[in-house]
């Protein structure tokens, strides 16, 4: 199984208006999207549920040898906010909201999916909360030692920044885990996608 | 036609509100990653993509928007727009 997820912290005052900007929206979301935002009760939780869907999906898109470029616009949320689809490939979806923070979890393949977010306490490092909380929950569902588990990039120069997509290590070799973290603002997200047999 | 320092300039400057940490604007090159280097993120760079559009009077592809990675890509990808 194949994960990728993101968060958006609502709470952050730039994006207080952006549901509201139509040439923002058209350069974001699908014609099937801007007319669900017309519809909508509230705009900019969905808005933001569907960005941060597009976001996730692509994170998996972007685990490729060759990751096709990102245009937003190309992957498209179904009403009901359970699949995203790129071209033929659809991806199964789960976005929820809690409070101010929207997370996003997209997948692909069969096996259960081990996701959350926590809160970022001011002065703490969001990579470091993100990649114990993940360590935390999947150390759970494996009913295995935390301490058995680390979050490892590998130096990756044509990636954006610098470092390939991260990976699970348990006992200090590849877990064949797929995870996916993510921060933004007060929040951080992480999704891991666990085989049946692990 | 601009040249390259002016349209450096111009960037800089156009980044500056979608930007988190602005002394990092301080000492902007070229090769300055947008993303990890500025953090700007993946949200804001829309809007950023929006003002060269504004700024420049041009229009960027999606594609095109995708191959900004660095404050030089963007000032070679308004460059080649210009003419």
């Amino acid at each position: 199984m194949r994960v990728g997820d993101d968060v958006v912290d609502l709470d952050d005052p730039f994006i207080a208006r952006t549901h509201e900007r139509p040439r923002w929206l058209g350069r974001v979301l699908a014609e099937s999207e801007l007319a669900a935002l017309r519809a909508s009760r509230d705009p900019k939780t969905l808005l933001w549920s569907f960005f941060a869907a597009k976001e996730a999906a692509y994170k998996i898109a972007a685990k490729c040898r060759n990751p096709p470029p990102f245009a937003h616009r190309q992957f498209v949320v179904a009403p009901e906010l359970r699949q995203i689809r790129y071209g033929k490939i659809v991806f199964d979806l789960v976005v929820e909201v809690e409070g101010a923070c929207v997370h996003a979890v997209a997948s692909t393949g069969v096996g259960a999916r081990v996701a959350g977010i926590g809160i970022v306490e001011e002065g703490r490092d969001s990579g470091e909360v993100a990649r114990r909380r993940l360590c935390q929950d999947v150390a759970r569902h494996l009913r295995c030692a935390e301490n058995t588990l680390g979050v490892v990039r590998t130096p990756s120069p044509e990636r954006w920044d610098g470092f390939s997509p991260p990976i699970l290590e348990r006992d200090g070799r590849p877990s064949g885990v797929d995870i996916s973290l993510t921060h933004d603002g007060r929040f951080v997200g992480f999704a891991a996608g666990v085989r049946k047999s692990d | 036609m601009s040249s390259q320092k002016e349209v450096f300039a111009q960037v800089v400057s156009l980044l500056k509100p979608f930007v988190k940490s602005p002394e990092a604007l301080s000492n902007v090159t070229m090769e300055t990653s947008i993303l990890k280097d500025l953090k700007v993120n993946s949200a804001r760079l829309v809007d950023v993509v929006l003002e060269i559009e504004d700024t420049f009077g041009i229009a960027v592809k999606d594609d095109d928007a995708d191959k900004v990675k660095t404050v030089g890509d963007a000032v070679n990808l308004i460059l080649a727009a210009k003419g």
